[in-house]
């Protein structure tokens, strides 16, 4: 006779993990059952990090709200300014010298590079190559420098202005940017050894996070994590904004049928397209960067903005950005909201992760570089 | 399809539905002004047409203009790439009150991240659509209020903690 007490319990197990766990990339709380190993549901709540951002910046003075769109998403901050600035720009019919115009795309692509780095780090280190981990955290380390020499900040750089930027790239800058842009180059092709073709990193990142392109498309996602669905979209080449029009961008893009299409490992592999595409655009911008001002008005002054509205896209590092601005004709904004292309992702998240292991939790979510400074806004 | 067939037809399918036609501040995109009851039928009528197809519902942002809620719709084709722009309003009568709006899930299933942080920040609630979350996901569990009216005061204190800084007279 057996004893009861002694069976194995094969119920599903609960696990709540979060809202701040060594698995998770930024706070949020996922509440996962697994019939052992594999996750069969998942729920996640966010508002964590709720700053208040809209709220703050209905607060500010206009040029004092391009500070605040930076708390948007500090990974990503330039996209927050750009949106804000190309909105008020457009109700103000505020021309943008050409020389701006290339300074924000240069630092737009600084910007993707580095968030797109520090995805692969991330990656990397679920996936238990913590050399390359250190290695790409080296290489994004120079990408901060440049942000650093053009702003001051390595995060956070509140460098945009209406009608342009606060001041001119210094000198030697554009040869030292060219210099790093080289650097990477080869870097990308010492992942592709390292990480990308390491049977340890095909055997943990293949059909592990598996979006399909139905779901990419029904919670909105864009960006990286939609491009390696099949999904095309990119804003810099469909409505070009700030001068991208002039530039050739080879936008990547995982091919119908491709083996990977969707998972993990192809959500990196674009990614990492995507930064040699970045640099691509950073050669062409300095090559046509043309001698003039830095911006239409004097960077420091207070500007009126009449009444009126305006609703911008811009590709930022993790997808579509969109910001509503309005405009009652007052000293502060009357109400900017932004459309935050994480949200998707996290949207899709408890359709996503049934069906995969617990050990691949770490490596999904990294995969999808999931902010959630700008989710919980 | 152009502007002037899609308007024809929203008239004809739905007639009265369309309330104003104007253009997006001094963009090209074109904005419709909808009826608060229509929405819903509009919004199935623009995706479902194989004509139109808008089948993405790229963002939906509320604001409070006076005593009302303006709610505008951005919504877009994968096939087409074309954009309108949809509007609707509530008016906020009962100062504090929750103010009721249809909901468009059951046509763009993505609209729930943002009727879910409507329903936070602006005291919204959507009918009759697919979102059934009703605790916070934003602000903290027993916030009171809804911040994104242009009515809300700052609370002093937020769960017994002061979030203004005391200015004391011996410093």
């Amino acid at each position: 006779m057996f004893d009861s007490s002694e069976w194995l319990n094969t119920d599903l197990n609960t696990f709540e993990i979060g809202p701040y766990d060594y698995r998770l990339q930024a706070p949020m709380k996922l509440s996962l059952k697994a019939d052992g190993e594999l996750i069969v549901s998942a729920a996640i709540e966010t508002g964590f990090l709720h700053k208040g951002v809209e709220k703050a910046l209905e607060i500010q003075k206009w040029r004092a709200s391009i500070a605040y769109a930076d708390r948007l998403d500090s990974s990503a901050a330039v996209f927050a300014e750009l949106a804000l600035c190309l909105g008020v720009e457009e109700i103000i019919m505020l021309p943008v010298p050409p020389r701006a115009q290339k300074i924000r795309i240069i630092l737009s692509e600084l910007n993707r590079i580095s968030s797109h780095l520090a995805c692969v780090a991330a990656v990397a280190r679920s996936t238990g190559a913590l050399a390359v981990m250190h290695h790409v955290l080296r290489d994004r380390e120079q990408v901060l420098d440049l942000l650093e020499l053009v702003s001051g900040a390595r995060f956070s750089p509140n460098f945009l202005r209406f009608g342009g930027v606060k001041e001119d790239v210094s000198d030697g800058f554009i040869e030292k940017m060219i210099e790093t842009c080289e650097t990477i180059l080869i870097r990308l092709k010492e992942y592709d050894k390292t990480l990308i073709f390491s049977d340890t990193f095909i055997g943990r990142a293949k059909k592990v996070g598996l979006i399909e392109k139905k779901l990419a498309n029904e919670t909105g996602m864009t960006g990286p994590n939609a491009k390696a669905t099949g999904l095309m979209y990119d804003v810099r080449s469909s409505s070009p904004y700030s001068g991208y029009a002039d530039i050739d961008i080879n936008v990547p893009l995982a091919p119908a049928g491709h083996e990977h299409l969707g998972d993990a490992y192809a959500r990196i592999l674009i990614r990492i397209q995507e930064i040699a595409t970045s640099i691509d655009i950073l050669k062409q911008a300095a090559e046509k960067m043309p001698i003039g001002d830095f911006c239409s008005k004097k960077p420091e002054d207070e500007i009126i903005v009449p009444r009126g509205e305006a609703y911008i896209r811009v590709e930022s590092s993790r997808g579509l950005l969109g910001c509503h601005v309005v405009s009652d004709g007052g000293p502060t904004p009357a109400r900017i909201q932004f459309r935050t292309p994480s949200m998707a992702g996290v949207m899709a998240l408890p359709k996503v992760l049934p069906g995969n292991k617990l050990d691949d939790l770490s490596v999904i979510l990294s995969s999808m570089d999931l902010g959630m400074s700008e989710v919980d806004k | 399809m152009d502007k002037k067939t899609l308007l024809s037809k929203l008239n004809e399918v739905v007639p009265g539905a369309v309330l104003r036609k104007q253009r997006m501040g001094r963009s090209e995109m074109v904005c419709l002004w909808i009826e608060t009851k229509s929405i819903q039928r509009v919004a199935e009528i623009i995706k479902q047409d194989n004509e139109i197809s808008l089948d993405w519902l790229e963002n939906l942002s509320a604001m409070q203009i006076g005593e009302a809620l303006v709610f505008t719709y951005v919504v877009s084709s994968w096939k087409f790439g074309s954009t309108l722009i949809l509007r609707g309003s509530a008016d906020i009568n009962v100062s504090g009150g929750i103010v009721s709006f249809p909901s468009v899930t059951k046509t763009w299933p993505m609209a729930i991240a943002f009727e879910s942080e409507i329903e936070e920040l602006f005291g919204v609630s959507f009918q009759d659509g697919t979102l059934h979350k009703k605790e916070k996901s934003l602000l903290l569990h027993g916030w009171v209020g809804f911040p994104l009216r242009k009515d809300y005061v700052f609370p002093k204190q937020v769960l017994g903690i002061s979030h203004c800084q005391q200015v004391t007279s011996n410093v």
